[in-house]
């Protein structure tokens, strides 16, 4: 799925790829626009392009209904694209476009982990409602809080996803013994000896 | 679970420690890199291990051979991602207000977080560019300043510590440079229009300096949106130029 596309642009994209700490940056990015190209929306979107986030609004609450987590992460960013697409300004859409094809290559952060867990998908869910009701409604300044609010919650989801993992390496080593010493498996003895 | 430990490969260390300035961008595109020898010498280390250092890199597109086999630093972001925006631009010459718009968010907020993180030597930095912008001024040289302009941009958005910001904006940079968005002389060639572009500049570059995140947003804004202004008038201004030479051209014909 990577190689297919663009194989001249990912110079940074294999470079950001093999840099994982490079996601926070590229949602502090995401977060700086965010707020102003939703509220851009809010105030210029067209009925058409209410149209198109209405329609990628229900195919993610359709994902999510069905607990289709894949599907669910793919509707996620035809939003956030639909949303840059009501701001009708060429260069954001040009300049997203791309570094939404990144995000849906993973070279960022490996999505399907964020989206695996329920209670992550369940708060991104209701945020996504809350910016699309703002942005039907013509509210900028509500639509603006709503988008930073979002892309806030996504670091914070990414870091705690991250750390899980971590965790979760080391639970399994303390489970399965380090494997350094004589006797393997032989745990809990270590304190009665 | 694996437990093997072995030393790194010398090879694969010198390729991870460019890497690493070529994200940071210390390493910038374009550049040309030393002579292998000189640079063997640089890492202490033979050429054969240089050059596979050298060679991993290139296979990740982060170098490429040029003439000579002198070996330059590749752009991030190539001709895909540039060539389709300078098309847009070339077709529809109103694109060049959207650019400004994109600008101005990403101008305030690359200014509020160079203000909010920028290190005692960003700022030096951000200062110098600003003194060079100074000096152009006063020597009444529209292209060095317009020169000097883009290098001060560019310092602030290395004082943002925000890799992805930094490579996409320093893409940008180098095609308004190349004034595919719009052509930058005919801003400078106005007299009274460099000197507020200046102080502009001055406040932007005041507030980063004092560590000032908002104010550094503000007047970074207020810059881009001055600058869309000044071009609409030139465009005005032109267009009635062009009615008064038709007019004028018309009368000639009737005599």
């Amino acid at each position: 799925m990577n190689a297919k596309n663009a194989p001249r642009t990912d110079v940074l994209a294999n470079l950001l790829r093999s840099h994982p700490e490079t996601a926070y940056d590229y949602l502090e990015f995401r977060r700086l626009l965010a707020g102003q190209a939703s509220a851009f929306a809010a105030e210029r979107a067209t009925p058409e392009d209410l149209a198109r986030l209405r329609a990628c609004m229900e195919a993610m609450e359709a994902a999510h209904a069905n607990d289709d987590p894949a599907e669910e992460a793919a509707a996620d960013i035809n939003f956030h694209m639909a949303i840059y697409k009501a701001t009708h300004n060429a260069v954001m859409v040009h300049i997203m476009a791309r570094l939404f094809e990144l995000l849906r290559q993973g070279v960022f952060f490996d999505r399907s982990d964020l989206y695996l867990r329920r209670g992550v998908r369940d708060g991104f869910l209701r945020q996504h409602q809350a910016l699309f009701k703002a942005i039907s409604a013509g509210d900028a300044a509500t639509a603006r809080g709503a988008a930073e609010a979002h892309l806030q919650s996504t670091v914070e989801a990414l870091r705690e996803a991250q750390k899980a993992d971590h965790r979760r390496d080391i639970s399994i080593r303390r489970r399965d013994g380090s494997g350094l010493v004589a006797k393997a498996g032989d745990k809990g003895k270590r304190l009665d000896k | 679970m694996s437990t093997s430990i072995r030393p790194a490969k010398l090879a694969d260390s010198i390729a991870e420690r460019m890497e690493m300035l070529i994200l940071e961008g210390s390493l910038r595109p374009g550049e040309r890199l030393l002579p292998e020898r000189e640079l063997a010498a640089k890492f202490d280390v033979s050429r054969p291990t240089l050059r596979e250092a050298l060679e991993k890199l290139e296979k990740k597109g982060l170098l490429y051979s040029g003439r000579g086999g002198a070996t330059h630093v590749a752009a991030m972001l190539g001709d895909e991602f540039t060539g389709p925006l300078a098309t847009i631009l070339q077709t529809k010459p109103e694109t060049t207000a959207d650019y400004l718009e994109f600008r101005s968010i990403v101008e305030g907020s690359a200014s509020y977080l160079a203000a909010l993180r920028g290190s005692d030597v960003d700022r030096e930095l951000v200062h110098s560019c600003f003194l060079k912008m100074e000096a152009a001024h006063g020597k009444d040289d529209p292209s060095e300043e317009a020169d000097a302009d883009a290098d001060f941009h560019i310092a602030v958005y290395e004082a943002s510590h925000n890799v992805v910001m930094l490579h996409i904006m320093r893409s940008l940079a180098e095609m308004l440079r190349g004034e595919v968005f719009y052509n930058r002389a005919r801003l400078y060639q106005r007299r009274g229009v460099r000197e507020l572009l200046l102080g502009q500049h001055r406040a932007v570059h005041d507030a980063v300096m004092a560590g000032d995140p908002l104010a550094a947003r503000a007047s970074a804004e207020a810059h881009i949106h001055f600058t869309h202004e000044a071009l609409q008038e030139i465009a005005a201004a032109d267009a009635r130029l062009e009615d008064s030479l038709r007019r004028i051209a018309g009368e000639d014909g009737h005599s």
